[in-house]
């Protein structure tokens, strides 16, 4: 005879995306196709448009639980500048790995490895939705292009958005990036068929946007 | 205050936050509603409650924790998008254990604010690294 207690785990079923205000879709939807179309493109430039001038960015990085250096793809480019706040205790470090100024932020990402990001694989969490800002979260995989590993790396990324207003579209006034690699079963998942197919109506323009610029939307 | 003087306190704001955070999930959740404004908002892996109240029922009816951290970063967020209202962003990465089974990454990201001299969330969003649809634990 037993007792009743010792129970499974049962954790509730994860969902793709959550959106606090279902009108703010469109934006939402529009904004990351756009951002890292032109992230993935080859020239991260453009992004200068996408962002605050006063916007402060930063990245931490880690391997993911049950990887490290001896087993799985170098993290080494990202943990030279993770803004790790436990284990950066010098405050002008600190400073210093906080990318303050679309310039300086833009200069950042264009440093950064050549990407190819999965956007069926993207989670996303729109959490406040008001007139003076989004704030957004996603997460998804990317496979890291021509940074001299035999194989591309694919990794994991969680970004947190603020988003403000600007003119009359929208830019990016805080920014942080989580960098981990994909964990074994993701990487199996990774550009494959999307995971859940949901019906989504396309984006109302209100202007075309050029090509390479986070587009102009009246809410 | 300057905005580097900010920076420094939404570093050490963050590290006392997450302490109490993590603390609080893992032992203490009969409290944890105290953390959060009263309508406050968790999504976590999506699904979104709203609400201090219905947060802690949330917390009191999910399997028991054990949270590690690995990283922490901390930046204020522009005055513009706050009206002013001094506020944080804070993102965390680390593993953690659901009543004592493998060990999962996760990443969370806070919004805090200063309410009447206290810190509170804002928003609060909590993914599990792992793919959707293969749900298993």
């Amino acid at each position: 005879i037993g007792f009743d207690i010792a129970e499974e785990v049962r954790l509730p079923p994860s969902v793709q995306t959550y959106l606090c205000n279902a009108e703010a879709q469109g934006i939402v939807r529009q904004f990351l196709e756009q951002y890292f179309q032109v992230f993935d493109s080859g020239s991260r430039q453009p992004l200068l448009q996408a962002y605050h001038e006063d916007a402060k960015f930063s990245m931490t990085s880690a391997y993911p639980y049950g990887q490290n250096p001896k087993n799985s793809s170098w993290l080494n480019w990202y943990n030279t500048d993770s803004r790790n706040i436990l284990r950066v205790q010098d405050h002008d470090r600190r400073l210093k790995l906080l990318k303050q100024g679309n310039l300086a932020v833009v200069s950042f990402l264009s440093e950064m490895p050549q990407s190819k990001h999965d956007i069926h694989s993207f989670t996303v969490d729109l959490n406040i939705s008001t007139p003076q800002l989004l704030l957004l979260n996603v997460s998804g995989m990317f496979r890291e292009l021509r940074s001299g590993h035999k194989t591309a790396p694919i990794r994991h990324f969680f970004r947190s958005l603020v988003i403000v207003p600007a003119g009359s579209g929208f830019c990016i006034a805080n920014e942080q990036l989580h960098v981990s690699n994909a964990t074994e079963q993701q990487a199996k998942l990774a550009f494959k068929t999307p995971i859940i197919q949901t019906p989504q109506p396309a984006p109302e323009l209100n202007a075309a946007p050029p090509a390479a610029a986070i587009p102009p939307v009246v809410p | 205050m300057d905005q580097k003087a900010k920076i420094d306190q939404s570093c050490r704001t963050a590290e006392e936050f997450t302490k109490l955070y993590y603390e609080s999930t893992d032992k203490r959740r009969h409290l944890i509603s105290k953390l959060y404004l009263d309508n406050g908002l968790l999504t976590w892996n999506g699904n979104g409650i709203t609400g201090n109240d219905r947060i802690q029922k949330f917390y009191m009816e999910l399997p028991s924790t054990d949270h590690i951290i690995t990283t922490l970063d901390a930046q204020p967020i522009l005055d513009n998008a706050v009206n002013g209202q001094l506020s944080f962003l804070i993102q965390v990465s680390g593993t953690v254990k659901y009543q004592d089974k493998v060990p999962k990454s996760f990443q969370e990201s806070f919004v805090i604010t200063a309410q009447n001299d206290k810190w509170k969330i804002v928003s609060d969003c909590f993914r599990l690294q792992e793919p959707l649809n293969t749900e298993k634990n």
